[in-house]
């Protein structure tokens, strides 16, 4: 079960909305907030709900950028394209 | 009581990423303690990352003998914590089921199991057939001790300089024109930069996707609140784009033009700044004379704003505004550019030009203001550009064609006198046609795919069937599928190694994890083909006193038999390469400290010079006074490597000249190449993760929405895209995540069953030799 901590960066006129949204993904919560950045937590089932969780909050309105801090990924090590 | 016993297993994993992520949205708090530290079962380690140049740090989790987490390194200053999207498969990309396990030759037309030692025979043998035309053909993926020891075998034991790195192919015209400029290669300013400046300009740069931790400092800085102006000038509108305050969309190469249009405008305005030009800087004409100021002032006559707009579709306003920048003596500004700049057919020009704008303006050198030129590549410059793994180089700064600089490097290595050959080997593009041509026998590729990245593949890989290959990899790629020997390696953390990133810093880590397999280190692979030619007379594998020319000792000087790979991964080689090489980096003022440095810190740029306390001190910005231990007090500024020892800098007058190549009635369109975000280069690694395969499993071409409508073309239609040397038939995206301009298609080249590079055209910078992959002419047909 992947976890991982996330840093959403939007401007400070959209950050309250993507805090709601982010809150309202399964599997996403928000840790801190500071000026137009998040701190977001991810536990997933798996990698590809991992990802597409970053990839949700990338296409939120308002992000510029999502940056990667912690990722934990020890129960599902092998996960390879043959 | 532990902290686990109190907490579960789980809920630690979930406090440890939710303590990272606060403390790197808190840059004034102090950082957690290094990982290794946390009771959650797993072993953390530093290393940078495997990707690309900007050398972020990473700490690695263990647990098992597996690699299963990763988290931002806060301790590093490169990218305190963060962590692109390429870092969260750092992990993935070395667990694909297909690594390659075996040793493998070709036998009766196919590729079939040996043993390392059959394989060794067979390269050697080959070898020996004619050791002058065997080349090497290598990697700004190599680690320095991995670029040294192919060095020393092909430079100093086989007397051959064809050797070279697939870096030829992405910043060959940065290190021309750093030296051309400065006399000494590499960056000047460092990513603290990026943290003081108030303006940022983009040269034909995505750093939102090529190197987004970058990208995040300057995003981090503006959602704080401080004012950043982000000028993005581009042929192409990316992601990069979305932030900027201005983007200047521009016709090809007039880059060229526009900068030359800037200097006018700031001697015109009389807005140089004159005290740093007198002092510090001197003119010359692309004829290498000298020129006065006068002279580069009639130079610059012909790129009036007026002239240059119609030249190259940037607005007059728009020239102004970057003349009013320039202009503005408070202002700090950091230029950023990588292969939009580098992959021209003057590149080392434009890489001139760059120099010359923060020169005149006098934005050198400051906190916040510096010319800063960006690599593709973990050690393009630590090994390529430092090392120096390119055809005419020797390690730190010397070239093969000066007696001095053979002699000394024959001194440090042992060689007999006269074993270096002085004569520069084939760069990139034509060791790969002297190879087609029958003029070179076979190549040893190591972590690259040639066959994939080239330019112009169709003639530069014609005749490769017919020549031997040896090919070291950790996965199946484009270049495997035509060797004759192919070597599985180990890779990142599963060997010891040192990467130099972008901004001259050295990081070294330890291997953590056992390669699959049978794989070996590239390292290995050299020492053993090495010893093999020693064992079998050839006399260029014995030093002037008769013992093995690429002897490893243990630190009682006692010789090992590191060329027994139970000997090897039981011993630490890359130190005692890392520490034999080092002797090399003292005459350019490249100073490296002792490995073990390394191993306490968490990067250092060089030059790093021991303090009168007995510590090592990293430099900052080279040349400036008070920062750099080679500037004299009371220089302020100074040039110390300047060729005609006045230390000063060179305003190079070069004009603008068209590429060899431009759209015309049979092939309107202009062709772009380049990298998208899911993919490593040529996606062999992360083509074997699944999420990012899923996400972009294949190539397709974007086009402007204009010329899409015009020719009724919509996401998804087929169309084929032709030029003089070859075709290939792509999906089309209109609104993409980029958006070349219009007259323009722009193709990922990641993909291995569409390959972009049998379109693409050879053409080259003639001082650098790097290939311009930006441009060249096609044309497009609905299928």
């Amino acid at each position: 079960m992947p976890i991982s901590s996330l840093i959403v960066r939007s401007g400070e006129d959209t950050v309250d909305a993507v805090v709601q949204a982010i809150g309202q993904m399964p599997g996403a919560s928000v840790v801190e907030v500071q000026g137009g950045a998040v701190a977001a937590l991810t536990e997933t089932d798996d990698k590809i709900q991992d990802k597409a969780l970053w990839d949700r909050m990338e296409q939120l309105p308002g992000v510029v950028k999502v940056d990667l801090i912690y990722h934990n990924f020890e129960d599902v090590i092998r996960e390879p394209v043959s | 009581m532990s902290i686990c016993t109190e907490l579960t297993r789980r809920d630690f994993i979930v406090q440890s990423a939710a303590v990272a992520a606060v403390a790197a949205l808190s840059p004034s708090l102090t950082k957690p303690a290094y990982a290794e530290d946390l009771p959650d079962g797993l072993a953390w380690h530093k290393a940078p990352c495997r990707f690309c140049g900007t050398g972020c740090g990473v700490i690695v989790g263990i647990k098992g003998g597996r690699l299963v987490a990763v988290q931002g390194d806060p301790q590093n200053e490169v990218n305190k914590g963060l962590l692109c999207a390429k870092g969260y498969y750092l992990g993935a990309a070395l667990y694909g089921r297909d690594r390659l396990t075996k040793p493998m030759v070709r036998k009766g037309g196919q590729l079939v199991p040996v043993t390392w030692d059959q394989a060794i025979d067979v390269i050697a043998d080959k070898i020996l057939e004619d050791p002058l035309k065997f080349g090497i053909y290598g990697s700004g993926q190599w680690t320095v001790a991995e670029g040294y020891v192919a060095m020393k075998l092909l430079k100093g034991g086989m007397g051959s300089n064809h050797i070279d790195p697939n870096a030829r192919l992405c910043m060959a015209s940065a290190v021309v024109g750093m030296i051309t400029t400065f006399g000494v290669d590499e960056p000047s300013g460092c990513y603290d930069d990026l943290d003081e400046c108030d303006t940022v300009i983009t040269w034909g740069n995505n750093w939102a996707e090529m190197h987004p931790v970058l990208f995040s400092r300057f995003i981090d800085r503006r959602n704080r609140g401080h004012k950043i102006t982000y000028i993005d000038l581009g042929t192409r509108k990316t992601r990069s784009t979305v932030a900027a305050d201005h983007y200047m969309e521009f016709v090809p190469q007039t880059d060229m033009a526009i900068i030359n249009c800037v200097c006018y405008q700031l001697v015109k305005r009389g807005s140089y700044d004159k005290k740093f030009v007198s002092k510090f800087v001197r003119f010359k004409g692309s004829d290498k004379k000298d020129m006065t100021f006068d002279q580069y002032t009639k130079f610059l006559a012909d790129y009036t704003p007026e002239k240059v707009s119609e030249l190259s579709g940037i607005s007059v306003a728009h020239l102004h505004l970057l003349a009013d920048v320039f202009s503005d003596a408070r202002r700090k500004v950091v230029s950023l550019w990588c292969m939009g700049v580098n992959q021209h057919t003057r590149g080392t020009w434009v890489n001139n030009l760059i120099y010359n704008l923060h020169l005149l303006s006098g934005k050198f050198g400051k906190p916040g203001s510096t010319p800063f030129s960006l690599t593709g590549q973990p050690s393009a410059c630590g090994t390529c550009r430092e090392v120096g793994t390119l055809a005419h180089a020797l390690p730190g700064g010397r070239v093969v064609k000066s007696a001095e600089h053979r002699k000394e490097t024959e001194d440090f290595w042992k060689c007999k006198p006269g074993a270096i050959n002085p004569k520069p080997g084939f760069h990139t593009v034509k060791m790969f046609k002297e190879m087609a041509a029958g003029n070179l026998n076979g190549i040893w590729v190591q972590v690259t795919n040639p066959a994939q990245s080239l330019p112009n593949l169709n003639e530069l890989m014609a005749n490769a069937s017919k020549r031997f290959f040896v090919v070291s990899d950790i996965y199946p790629t484009a270049t495997t599928r035509i060797a004759d020997v192919v070597l599985p390696s180990s890779t990142w953390v599963e060997k010891n190694g040192v990467f130099g990133n972008s901004e001259r810093r050295t990081q070294q880590w330890f291997k953590m994890i056992d390669a699959p397999g049978q794989a070996r280190d590239d390292v290995w692979q050299m020492l053993a083909v090495a010893r093999r030619l020693y064992d079998k007379g050839f006399a260029g594998m014995k030093d002037r006193n008769g013992e093995f020319l690429l002897a490893i000792r243990d630190d009682n000087g006692k010789e090992i038999e590191a060329w027994k790979w139970d000997v090897f991964s039981k011993f630490n080689v890359d130190k005692v390469l890392f520490n034999e090489y080092r002797q090399f980096t003292v005459k350019k003022h490249k100073d490296i400290a002792p490995y073990d440095v390394y191993v306490e810190s968490h990067g250092m740029r060089w030059p790093v010079v021991k303090d009168e306390d007995g510590v090592w001190r990293e430099t900052k910005r080279r040349f400036v006074e008070g920062e750099d231990p080679y500037v004299k007090p009371g220089k302020e500024i100074q040039f110390y490597m300047s060729k005609a020892k006045d230390d000063k800098a060179i305003i190079w007058a070069r004009p603008y000249v068209a590429p060899p190549e431009v759209p015309d009635n049979d092939y309107p369109f202009w062709l772009n190449t380049g990298r998208v975000l899911e993919h490593w280069h040529t996606g062999t690694m992360t083509g074997r993760v699944r999420e990012l395969k899923h996400a972009m499993p294949s190539a397709y071409v974007e086009v402007h929405p204009e010329d899409a409508d015009q020719m009724q073309l919509e996401d998804g239609d087929r169309i084929n895209i032709i030029s003089r040397r070859g075709s290939l038939i792509l999906p089309v995206v209109v609104r993409g995540r980029g958006i070349p301009q219009k007259g323009m298609v722009f193709v990922p080249f990641f993909d291995e069953t569409k390959l972009i590079n049998r379109v693409t055209l050879d053409a080259y910078c003639p001082m650098s030799k790097e290939p311009d992959y930006k441009k060249c002419a096609v044309r497009i047909e609905k299928v």
